[in-house]
């Protein structure tokens, strides 16, 4: 087996004195969906922050390949775009953020919102955006640099089955091309359709 | 690349909001409107007559002694004090609004039509007062000075060629005709009139007014989003990026400065007031203590509709407070007492005074630098708590 892409050995992070993560140890692989399923309030988004490394676990340790230095996606639960401005701004911020320019900047946005067929609403301001439009538009702006890692919380929730449908069917073709998935999500049809293995986070520990 | 980035998203989120925007950027014009039609409803000689002003004759010659007792006769202000012995700062510390020095040899100078003026010491502490004071002292001097021109024309007339002897004596005659003149015509013509073209032509009030108004309004505009930003995720995705907390900050700082200062030169320059090295400095610190002021109540909040409305509220206040809306005196000792501290109040005094006289200036510029140094040093560790658990 290839060696993982990310590993988290033996992460312990509380929030004041409410622990609520115990001793979570993981690895993650290209090429894989890994799903995390959890109820409300489990820690799944916070597992996701410690992956990306936006949070400092308070113990443990969180080693990744050198190979995903500047290739983490996340897509946060919330909808992290701006709505005063359009969907082609919002991908164009993105780009340039992740160091994209010019022609391939303008090649990667347009391929993107074909994908999320968001092509005709580009011009459009975000806050008159749908609910589906916006998580489409949302995991656009993670994919801007072709992610080896892509963290996923909660992508299809409040999604009707098209939204949904174009989501996972975009997971599973990123996947294809060798990128390592972890999807976080308390709904369980998802993963069996979407994930190669899923995790159940409970009380702070995988099982 | 990112900070471009930033900048070029940050213009976009300024300029670029529809109707809501264009309603928010429309508020100084409201505000400047508001504050005009509050101008006009200002009873500008009620509020002379509420001060005192001191006078000092060191020409102590005919004619000014003339200036003095006119300007005690015609009831210009609500007190005249005439100064002997006392200092200027005692005579502000005790409440005068300026004291007006008549200098030795002024009417002398004037004789001569050599540039000369009175000396106005202001109190910083009443800066609206203060300009009045000065304002209708130009609008003296300049009616004086007409009167003169006029005089010394018929008198070239009249006599055309003479002796300087013979000429200093007609001029010295002249003069205090000229005198007598300007000073009755300030008893036929309104006092209404002379104070009103005074404040109204008092630019510097004007200015004053604007300027903290855009100082204050623009970092408000900018800052308004970055609650928005740290709990929508933004501020995570934006670190995944490559970027921080602190560069969208800065990004923020830098588009806020351009958009405060570019309409703040263009006032300057089409009101022809001078950019002193105090100005200057009123300016830097005015939009320092509101940007840090804004990025620490949003910062604290954690609510982009609460930190909005907290700090347009603030905003309001200060301009209020400041002065800039109407003059600090006409709305109660409470609020006289602040005023000459508050923005409005601090870019007044600084168009006020002399470029020798920062150190006089020093209090009223540590009262917008300190709370910026507080603000800022509060937002630090709130912007490094929103970025220290990253690993």
């Amino acid at each position: 087996m290839d060696a993982p892409v990310l590993s988290l050995k033996d992460i312990v992070l509380s929030y004041g004195s409410e622990r609520v993560l115990a001793s979570v140890s993981l690895d993650v692989f290209a090429g894989e969906v890994l799903g995390i399923r959890g109820a409300n309030g489990a820690g799944k988004s916070t597992l996701l922050a410690i992956m990306a490394g936006l949070l400092k676990p308070d113990s443990g340790m969180r080693s990744a390949s050198p190979e995903l230095d500047g290739k983490i996606a996340l897509v946060p639960q919330e909808i992290a775009l701006y709505p005063s401005l359009t969907g082609r701004q919002n991908l164009e911020f993105w780009a340039e953020a992740n160091g994209l320019s010019g022609a391939p900047k303008k090649a990667r946005i347009g391929f993107l919102l074909k994908e999320m067929k968001l092509t005709d609403k580009a011009k459009k301001r975000v806050e008159t955006y749908s609910g589906g439009m916006k998580r489409r538009l949302n995991m656009a702006a993670a994919l801007l640099v072709t992610p080896k890692l892509l963290l996923l919380d909660e992508p299809t929730a409040g999604l009707d089955e098209d939204s949904v449908g174009i989501i996972l069917s975009f997971i599973t073709r990123i996947r294809d091309a060798g990128c390592a998935v972890v999807l976080v999500s308390h709904a369980g049809e998802e993963m069996k359709i979407a994930c190669d293995r899923v995790l159940n986070l409970k009380d702070g520990e995988l099982a | 690349m990112r900070f471009f980035a930033c900048l070029k998203k940050d213009i976009r989120l300024l300029t670029g909001g529809g109707i809501r925007t264009l309603l928010f950027l429309a508020l100084p014009v409201l505000l400047v409107f508001l504050m005009m039609q509050g101008m006009r409803g200002v009873d500008v000689s009620s509020f002379a007559t509420s001060f005192s002003i001191a006078v000092r004759d060191d020409d102590d010659t005919i004619m000014s002694k003339m200036l003095i007792s006119r300007i005690d006769d015609i009831g210009m202000f609500g007190n005249v004090i005439h100064a002997e012995d006392e200092t200027d700062e005692e005579l502000l510390a005790s409440g005068c609004a300026a004291v007006v020095t008549v200098p030795k040899d002024f009417f002398f100078d004037i004789y001569d039509m050599s540039d000369t003026d009175v000396v106005i010491s202001l109190n910083m502490n009443m800066p609206q007062e203060a300009a009045l004071v000065k304002a209708t002292f130009e609008a003296i001097l300049k009616l004086l000075e007409e009167n003169q021109r006029a005089s010394y024309a018929a008198a070239r007339v009249r006599y055309g060629d003479l002796g300087p002897e013979e000429w200093s004596k007609v001029y010295r005659d002249y003069s205090l005709a000229a005198l007598d003149s300007a000073m009755s015509r300030l008893d036929v013509f309104s006092l209404d009139d002379l104070f009103t073209s005074a404040f109204d032509g008092t630019k510097l009030f004007l200015a004053a007014s604007l300027i903290s108004m855009i100082m204050m309004f623009m970092p408000l505009m900018m800052i308004r989003s970055i609650p928005e930003e740290i709990s929508s995720g933004l501020a995570g995705r934006f670190s995944l990026s490559g970027g921080s907390i602190l560069m969208t900050v800065l990004s923020k700082l830098v588009i806020a400065s351009v958009f405060s200062f570019l309409p703040t030169a263009a006032l300057l320059i089409l009101l022809g007031i001078r950019l002193t090295f105090i100005v200057a400095a009123a300016l830097v610190s005015a939009f320092l203590f509101s940007f840090s002021l804004f990025l620490m109540i949003s910062l604290l909040l954690k609510d982009a509709a609460l930190s909005q409305f907290s700090g347009v509220s603030l905003m309001l206040f200060i301009l209020l407070a400041g002065g800039a809306f109407y003059p600090g005196a006409l709305l109660g000792k409470t609020f006289s007492v602040v005023s000459g501290y508050l923005t409005p109040g601090v870019i007044l005094s600084s168009m006020l005074l002399p470029e020798s006289a920062f150190s006089e200036f020093m209090p009223r510029l540590a009262a917008l630098v300190i709370p910026f140094i507080v603000f800022a040093a509060v937002s630090a560790p709130l912007i490094k708590a929103a970025v220290r658990r990253r690993a």
